[in-house]
């Protein structure tokens, strides 16, 4: 019978380690054990939760939370994700798009009440934290990266908003090329230069990758 | 992770159809929080024979429902897991 231990040894390319189950199973524990387990083996180690009820402080007895990666032993680094600044920092950014896209000096009243509507939604803080641990994950800094994965039904519902993001993007992804394919042609027929670049393609190519990078990460693809 | 308990294992059996449905591939099942058997040959109040007892029933349904997925049985701990010390004996016992 092949064992936990087993698992690890011969998938040494398994980088991303994820704990799923219901609550009060002991993910978090468990997420902190096997992240122990394989710093002391030597392995560069981030355990980090997602979850907000997580308790990787208590487990750890130290104040991690929102405080970035937090060393707690050799090799072993911590993280406890704020999905509150993130969404605050989030909303900054979209809010510079905004402003940077259309050439405003300010952002429009109904589309601050909208940002502030959505900001209220579960959704901006799924989002908000998917956008945090992909940026972690993309760095690839550490040989792994434990998940302390919030309970299953968030998780299946980001992976299936994952496919609804992926192929809306791929449409407008689409007509925009076409668009552009357009708008040279007629650039080229008035013998103008075409120097500026589609900023909302560019933004939409930007987010499928994240996006395909971490449902790649999942699905194992 | 699963835990020996039906209603758990019935969920965590739904949960493993819908992550196939999203291509999602898992590595194996963990039991958790199982009762140490030795503690049947020990002068125990009757109320822990019987969660025993359950938990062996429970874990045949383990056994059927997971098969040789599962890929460690973690015993219940006789405290919070808090703390290096506690964090490494569990780690020794997860990875034995």
């Amino acid at each position: 019978m092949m064992g936990f231990k087993d698992v690890f040894l011969q998938h040494p390319e398994r980088r991303y380690i994820m704990f799923g189950g219901g609550g009060g199973v002991g993910k978090t524990t468990f997420s902190a054990a096997a992240a122990y387990w394989l710093a002391s083996h030597g392995k560069k180690v981030l355990v980090f939760s997602v979850d907000p009820q997580a308790s990787l402080t208590d487990i750890f007895k130290r104040d991690i939370f929102g405080k970035g990666p937090v060393k707690i032993m050799d090799n072993l680094w911590a993280q406890e994700i704020d999905a509150d600044k993130h969404i605050k920092a989030y909303q900054q950014e979209i809010r510079q798009k905004i402003l940077d896209m259309y050439g405003l000096p300010a952002v429009p009243e109904e589309i601050e009440n909208y940002i502030q509507a959505a900001s209220a939604e579960p959704a901006m803080e799924e989002s908000a934290m998917f956008d945090a641990v992909v940026d972690m994950v993309m760095k690839g800094a550490y040989d792994y990266y434990i998940y302390d994965l919030v309970p299953l039904g968030h998780a299946l519902y980001y992976l299936s908003m994952a496919k609804v993001y992926d192929e809306w993007i791929n449409k407008v992804t689409k007509l925009r090329e076409e668009m552009r394919e357009y708008e040279e042609m007629v650039s080229r027929i008035r013998r103008e230069k075409v120097t500026e670049q589609d900023q909302i393609l560019q933004e939409l190519l930007y987010i499928k990758n994240r996006i395909n990078t971490s449902a790649g990460i999942l699905t194992d693809k | 992770m699963v835990i020996p308990e039906a209603g758990v294992i019935n969920d965590t059996q739904k949960a493993a159809k819908l992550f196939a449905q999203f291509d999602v591939p898992l590595s194996g099942y963990v039991v958790n929080r199982v009762i140490p058997h030795e503690l049947l040959e020990q002068n125990i109040p009757e109320y822990l024979r019987h969660r025993i007892a359950m938990q062996d029933q429970n874990l045949v349904g383990v056994r059927t429902a997971f098969g040789d997925k599962v890929l460690a049985m973690v015993p219940e701990m006789e405290r919070d897991v808090t703390g290096l010390p506690m964090i490494e004996k569990l780690a020794n016992i997860m990875f034995a």
